[in-house]
């Protein structure tokens, strides 16, 4: 018995991204396509999803425009093509507070949100530095800072210490500390609500960028099978390899269970389709009894 | 607890290192502080892009705005972080997440950098065209001292349905919407920046 259906819908994307970005090391490396994504957790009667995006209106279009994002489209009209609203959004879990994961919370009105209290104290501390130490603010909107408020004073912001077992059921909660960012989530989908689970899927939010960061090939160091670190860590290369090698451990090493959500090629693995916007949809999973929403 | 900054008045992190996170034997930072680089280390000197040489070539044409932007550009960010930082407290305020000694320090630092940054805002000529620019920055400014001396009192705001905290919340709004007005992303003035970041970060080619 498989409890959810997940799903990977692309919402835009950056049709040539520098490669060294995405994968440590990998200069001169050229370009690769970087799509944005929401993941989705479908349940009977309710949905998760693991990250919000950003919105495209007033600076996010900004910086959409900024980082060449195209072909953007909202949550109702991607949301839909499984169909779901963002109304029945129940659950988010925000893996990390950079503006392109934290940035358009408004849009899920009926969502409680969970994020690491440490992801969220790190960053308020970080802004107490002096302005020659602003390199460890990229990526972050305070005015995402400001709408936790509203969430939080509406009782829809949860601050998580560490990790969370059964968040709900079969969905739990891992952290990375200074890794991508001071303290960043994982979400691990144990399908058959087995402790011991035999069906774990892994929503793995910035930790692994692309398959390279799992099944590492470097052409430049002439490696075809190890770990490569995202190109963008706040923290330390070291914690992402070790938060990667805890990531595959919940797999049993199987490394297509763990889900790199800006991976452009997830076509290949997972059954897809295109939506009549051109945007990708990914089934990674179907709940018992669920009907396919790509075939 | 690691601290990376010798100032006083600077909310201490709360990190985790390598080696408390997974048992990891890492070797000794060279600094001496676990895991961070000293801060004489040149791995801190960022770009200076919004220096006016940078922004005439980046297209700001008339050398006195540049001049002009380069200058407001750190007051710019020290807004901006406090937008952040009084946001942030009334968040971890309302997520139970606050701890009393960090506040203070927190408090403290948004009080040193709102003085420092009206002080030398104050000490800036701004050209004809953009006196109207340098008005908005100060009564950002002055808009959030006045935040903070709201935030004297965090009892008052404990209570989600508190109207003080609607009149905080509300003026922390027009805070940020006065922060975008002020905003000049070509010259560095961004509510998100990315300018200062390693090649990981810049756009893609367009």
């Amino acid at each position: 018995m498989s409890l959810y259906s997940i799903y990977v819908l692309e919402y835009g994307y950056v049709p040539e991204y520098h490669k060294s970005g995405v994968i440590y090391g990998a200069h001169n490396e050229g370009y690769v396509k970087l799509p944005y994504c929401y993941a989705v957790i479908k349940g009977d009667g309710w949905a998760a999803m693991v990250d919000v995006g950003y919105n495209d209106r007033d600076y996010g279009n900004y910086l959409g425009t900024l980082f060449n994002v195209q072909n953007w489209r909202g949550p109702r009209e991607v949301l839909a093509e499984i169909g779901l609203t963002p109304e029945d959004i129940n659950a988010v879990f925000i893996t990390h507070a950079h503006f392109d994961h934290f940035g358009n919370v408004d849009a899920f009105p009926n969502a409680t949100f969970y994020v690491q209290k440490k992801e969220l104290q790190e960053w308020i501390w970080a802004m107490s530095l002096p302005d020659r130490m602003r390199w460890i603010l990229s990526g972050i909107d305070t005015a995402d800072i400001l709408r936790g408020v509203q969430l939080a004073r509406d009782k829809r912001l949860i601050a998580v210490d560490g990790a969370m077992e059964n968040v709900f059921p079969g969905i739990d909660l891992h952290v990375a500390y200074d890794s991508h960012t001071f303290a960043c989530m994982w979400v691990t989908v144990r399908n058959d609500d087995n402790n011991e689970s035999q069906d774990t899927w892994v929503l793995a939010g910035d930790l692994v960028y692309q398959f390279e960061n799992l099944n590492g090939a470097s052409e430049q160091l002439k490696i075809d099978d190890m770990y490569l670190p995202v190109g963008l860590a706040t923290g330390s290369q070291i914690n992402l390899i070790m938060a990667t090698e805890a990531m595959m451990k919940q797999v049993g090493h199987e490394s297509r269970r763990v889900i790199p959500v800006h991976e452009c090629r997830l076509e290949q693995t997972f059954p897809s389709r295109l939506s009549s916007q051109k945007l990708r949809i990914s089934e990674i999973c179907l709940a018992s009894g669920a009907k396919s929403a790509v075939r | 607890m690691l601290r990376i900054n010798s100032r006083q008045d600077e909310a201490p992190p709360a990190h985790r290192t390598a080696r408390q996170t997974y048992g990891h034997e890492s070797p000794a930072p060279s600094s001496g502080i676990d895991g961070v680089h000293h801060p004489t280390c040149s791995i801190w000197d960022t770009p200076q892009e919004s220096q006016p040489d940078a922004l005439l070539k980046s297209g700001i044409g008339d050398e006195a705005i540049a001049s002009y932007l380069a200058d407001t550009r750190p007051l710019y960010d020290a807004a901006k972080r406090c937008v952040g930082q009084l946001s942030g407290i009334l968040l971890l305020l309302q997520t139970d997440s606050l701890e009393r000694n960090r506040n203070d320090l927190l408090l403290a630092s948004v009080s040193r950098q709102l003085r420092e940054a009206t002080e030398r805002l104050g000490a800036i000529k701004a050209p004809p065209t953009a006196t109207r620019h340098q008005a908005a920055l100060a009564d950002l400014l002055v808009l959030l001292s006045r935040i903070l001396s709201r935030l004297d009192r965090l009892a008052d705001l404990i209570d989600p349905a508190s109207p003080d905290l609607d009149a905080v919340v509300d003026a922390l709004f027009s805070a940020q919407r006065s922060l975008l007005r002020v905003s000049e992303p070509s010259a560095g003035l961004t509510p998100v920046d990315f300018t200062a970041a390693c090649c990981n970060c810049r756009p893609a080619k367009n």
